[in-house]
């Protein structure tokens, strides 16, 4: 009895401990908002030790924690895990830096990396595709798909160890991407599953697939990370979704349906200042006064707080212009005037208004210190390349490791690399240090480049390189073979002696690789066949046949079958006693030599 | 000759030193480029080397070890700039030698044929060999597309010219060479050791076999050593020849493998593997044995020829053939103008059916490749096409040898030898 008031007793006073919610909100340029979800929770506190061959997990009792992901993490010796689902096109001179410093963002498509515990770096692979099968499972996502063809174990990029391994282990960061995954509400939903409040309340009540993947850009990540002290650990779980929200898309979505209809002639905004009738419109920019509220552009008001004594913060960054209407359940937190917080308490649904008579006056955007941009070069289905382009922004030089995994069939020729700062060709030496270069294996590794860069103060550095692309195998082709083949995104590490400032990540690239006719395979096997067979066959005869002249032929032809098949024979015995003779001949005379020696 | 020499050399010398990106450019035609034999995947391995890169862990380096330590050090010596003139001076340098040879060995075979005969044979000139060597476009742009493919050519045709010099351990050291950079010219052991036989004066004819197969099979040795103590690792095999023997470079050439193994299911690519290896060296000892110049006849068989013919059929079930090899082929055919090519009927055919597959296989990839217009069947069309010239090649050689056999044990009087009509049974 004792015990249970006792754990009931811990369970309140540790629960706003163990997890955090809050919701902030950015007003961007040309209407568009930035939402950033963070879920923080932590498992309680357990020992954590190295197992083989996985277990029945020790630890029965997770409170705020998932206990989905408790055990996955003990089976397959994971101390890290980061997991990141991303779409879209982060406009860095437009938005500024990525949210978070970009460390909890990733590159198109899925990407996923771990810190493994294993006596060896085969035992952390076994451990880390029973990883990536079980989140596979999990989350709905093609990460089964992760095998020795595109995992890599990056050097400098990801690391960013806080768990000590046992004496004879090691610890192994292993990275794998899946750059063509596209992202789905069915991803969305296992995520909300691993928050304790499943999405039902609280902030992320108001995360619902249609509005969230309906933004220009969008990134759900999980960062799971062992925290110890001396021998008891705890897991730190963070989970954040990032959307860049078009509000006036939001907004005409809202009124007239998902099918976009032309605008009605009332509706049109005209240059009041030119001429204008029914006739004629110069349209105007975009809208500078708006009116939404939340529930407009997630769908969803915000049910209540996420437990009924915790408090779910929103935070809202705006500037003058714009008017916020607070309602029922809301508390001001009057830290500053410009950012208020938001308290939301109680259950009773929420919804927030926004009045913005001038959509233009925005918070300063904090501009991106380096500007990354990789596009693909040359025209042909057998040969590329790539041309990376870094600008820096800043007044100080910037520092940054360049992460690229390229997969097998693009065979990169290194010794073509090139630099070229401010259009003026350099030696790529003096910018640039190849830190590490592993080659692909054709079907069992890609390749793993990382380069550390140095960029001097308002300089732009482009890289060119270029690569063959193989042909595949004709059961190596998806079905739609000439859409392409994506290439994951080159994650960059800004850092300085103190360590990682920054992250960001170019686009995925597609590349056309050539294509057989899928139609050929018998035809194929069939016409080099005859040409192989036509070479034989004729070889052949000339090798073994007897010449006559066509006389003889016609005088043989002239006789009856029997005597035909008899002369036939005849001549091959002749023909193979001649060779057989002349053989032997020769073998006698090279023994003969070989007994008189 | 030696101005058409001189101005061999300085072409292959003076155009890639004055347009740098030549070799380059050609070097990414697949006709004369393949994955074994690049020189853009040579300058790769440099780049490895200088970054403390195993070149042989992977990549796209299938050079074999000595090879690209020669080049190194010269690079590393030379600098980038020198080392481009070197190479190209060095790759017009051993052309000149291929042509020496041939014009030596082209001596040697009229001698020899007209002495066998009792009758003096028709001879080409010096002027004619070298020219068609030197002045062969396809050598040419195999030579400027600086393919490796060369040096392995060199080491072969050194392996005949010293049989016919009468130094079969020489002979034989080259002939290991030419293994070692490009495992295919392994088959030619058989006709050259056969070759031997007749040409090599030594007291025990045995001696030839069991010398020459020592000498071959000790130097490749050493040269394994030496690759193996020169990269530490044991990995150079897979890469330089177990890419050949397993076709793993997906790439499409001139030749029968790429497109039959794309197409091929899964498995029975194994099977299939076996086959064409098979196939690759199958008629070697036919060809051989047939060819072998029996003591029974004073004219009949020839050894060189049967060197010829094994050189083509090797061409034609190569992995990765370029046009390299075929254009080799065809500089060796002049050399047979005394004794074959009279009898020879398709030399019109083939050089007709060899021209319209030179003149359209870069069209019909660029179509594929680049425009899009047309599809891999049409490039693969080409390839029959090369295989056909192969195979019409060989057989107008052997008939014709055929029937200058026939002729001659029937002693066929001269004035009906172009006019007897044969036939096999």
């Amino acid at each position: 009895m004792n015990f249970w008031v006792f754990l009931s007793l811990l369970w309140v006073s540790l629960a706003h401990q163990y997890y955090n919610e809050s919701l902030e909100i950015t007003p961007l340029p040309r209407n568009n908002l930035l939402a950033q979800f963070e879920f923080e929770v932590k498992s309680l506190p357990q020992e954590i030790k190295y197992h083989e061959n996985g277990t029945e997990s020790s630890t029965t009792h997770y409170t705020y924690f998932p206990r989905s992901v408790g055990p996955l993490l003990e089976n397959s010796n994971t101390r890290e895990l980061h997991l990141r689902f991303t779409q879209g096109w982060w406009d860095a001179e437009l938005w500024g830096k990525v949210p978070s410093d970009g460390k909890k963002s990733g590159g198109t498509g899925v990407e996923l990396w771990a810190i493994i515990e294993a006596p060896s770096s085969s035992q952390a692979l076994k451990h880390w595709y029973k990883l990536s099968k079980s989140l596979s499972g999990f989350f709905c996502a093609s990460l089964n798909f992760i095998d020795d063809s595109i995992t890599t174990f990056p050097l400098s990029s990801f690391a960013e160890e806080s768990f000590k391994a046992d004496e004879a282990n090691k610890l192994f960061l292993i990275r794998a991407a899946l750059p063509s995954e596209p992202i789905c509400t069915e991803n969305l939903t296992p995520f909300l599953k691993l928050l304790p409040t499943r999405g039902k309340a609280g902030v992320s009540s108001l995360l619902d697939g249609h509005k969230i993947f309906d933004s220009l850009w969008h990134s759900m990540s999980i960062d799971i990370k062992t925290q110890c002290v001396d021998d008891v650990c705890n897991y730190q779980m963070d989970q954040s979704i990032y959307a860049i929200i078009d509000v006036p898309r939001c907004l005409r979505k809202h009124e007239e349906g998902a099918i976009a209809k032309p605008i009605q002639g009332e509706n049109l905004r005209c240059d009041t200042t030119k001429d204008h009738d029914i006739w004629k419109c110069f349209p105007l920019g975009l809208p500078t006064e708006l009116n939404y509220d939340l529930e407009t552009i997630f769908g969803r008001p915000i049910r209540g707080s996420c437990f009924t004594d915790e408090v779910s913060p929103v935070k809202v960054n705006f500037k003058d212009g714009w008017k916020i209407d607070i309602k029922e359940g809301l508390n001001i937190n009057t830290l500053s005037s410009d950012h208020p917080i938001y308290e939301i308490k109680g259950t009773k649904p929420v919804n927030i208004d926004f009045n913005i008579s001038n959509t233009t006056n925005i918070p300063k955007i904090e501009a991106a210190p380096l500007i990354v941009s990789r596009s693909l070069t040359g025209y042909s289905q057998d040969k590329g390349g790539f041309r990376v382009s870094f600008t820096n922004t800043q007044d100080n030089e910037v520092k940054f490791i360049y992460f690229e995994s390229l997969p097998w069939f693009t065979r990169l020729y290194l010794n073509t690399l090139r630099a070229t700062v401010d259009g003026k060709e350099v030696d790529f030496s003096d910018y640039v240090h190849l830190k590490h270069y592993l080659p692909a294996i054709d079907r069992k590794r890609p390749s793993h480049m990382e380069l550390e860069v140095i960029i001097p103060a308002h300089k732009t550095l482009i890289l060119n390189y270029k690569f063959d692309k193989s042909l595949l195998l004709y059961a190596e082709y998806p079905p739609d073979a000439n859409h392409g083949f994506s290439v994951e995104p080159a994650v960059i590490t800004v850092f300085n002696d103190s360590g990682k400032l920054f992250e960001l990540r170019t686009t995925s690239s597609l590349i056309t690789l050539p294509t057989p006719d899928f139609s050929m395979p018998y035809n194929v096997i069939i016409l080099t066949g005859t040409v192989m067979s036509l070479a034989f066959g004729s070889v052949v005869n000339l090798l073994i046949k007897d010449i006559i002249t066509e006389e003889e032929y016609e005088k043989l032809a002239a006789q009856g079958k029997l005597q035909k098949l008899i002369a036939k024979i005849r001549f091959r015995i002749k023909f193979v006693v001649t060779t057989i003779k002349n053989i032997i001949f020769n073998v006698k005379s090279l023994i003969a030599s070989l007994v008189r020696k | 000759m030696n101005k058409l020499l001189v101005f061999g050399v300085i072409l292959r010398f003076i155009i890639p030193t004055i347009f740098p990106d030549i070799p380059d450019s050609l070097d990414s035609l697949v006709e004369l480029s393949t994955p074994i034999n690049s020189f853009g995947s040579l300058k790769e391995s440099f780049f490895y080397l200088s970054n403390g890169i195993n070149p042989y862990n992977g990549g796209i380096n299938h050079h074999s070890p000595l090879l690209v330590s020669f080049f190194y050090n010269f690079q590393q010596l030379l600098g980038n700039n020198m080392f481009t003139i070197f190479t190209n001076f060095l790759y017009a340098l051993v052309d000149a030698l291929i042509s020496l040879r041939l014009v030596k060995i082209n001596n040697w075979y009229h001698k020899y044929n007209s002495e066998r005969r009792g009758e003096k044979l028709y001879k080409i000139s010096d002027d004619l060999i070298v020219s068609f060597y030197l002045f062969n476009p396809l050598m040419i742009l195999s030579t400027l597309s600086h393919s490796t493919l060369i040096f392995s050519l060199f080491f072969t045709i050194e392996s005949v010219y010293q049989i016919i010099n009468g130094n079969l351990p020489r002979s034989m050291i080259s002939l290991s060479i030419s293994s070692y950079l490009s495992l295919t010219p392994i088959y030619l052991i058989f006709p050259i050791l056969a070759f031997a036989h007749r040409l090599i004066k030594v007291d025990q004819l045995s001696q030839i076999y069991f010398h020459g197969s020592a000498v071959f099979i000790t130097s490749i040795g050493l040269l394994l050593f030496f690759s193996l103590i020169l990269t530490s690792s044991a990995e150079f095999i897979d890469q330089c020849y177990g890419t050949v023997i397993r076709f793993d470079k997906l790439q499409p050439n001139i030749g029968l493998w790429w497109y039959f193994f794309t197409e091929m299911f899964d498995f029975f690519t194994p099977f299939y593997l076996g086959v064409f290896n098979l196939f690759h060296f199958i008629f070697i000892l036919p060809i051989t044995i047939r060819l072998f110049e029996y003591k029974s006849h004073k004219t009949v068989g020839d050894g060189f020829l049967a060197i010829f013919l094994c050189y083509v059929w090797l061409s034609f079930t190569k992995p990765y053939p370029t046009i390299g090899d075929l254009g080799f082929s065809i500089s060796l055919m002049p050399i047979f103008s005394g004794t074959i090519i009279p009898y020879c009927k398709l030399i019109h055919i083939t050089g007709i059916v060899w021209l319209i597959g030179l003149l359209l296989s870069p069209i019909l990839y660029y179509c594929w490749i680049v425009l899009g217009n047309g599809n891999a069947n049409f490039f693969y069309s080409m390839n029959l096409l090369f295989g056909a010239v192969h195979i019409l090649i060989l057989i107008d050689f052997l008939w014709g040898k055929l029937v200058s056999d026939y002729c001659d044990i029937h002693k066929v009087p001269a004035k009906d030898r172009h006019t007897i009509r044969l036939t096999q049974y």
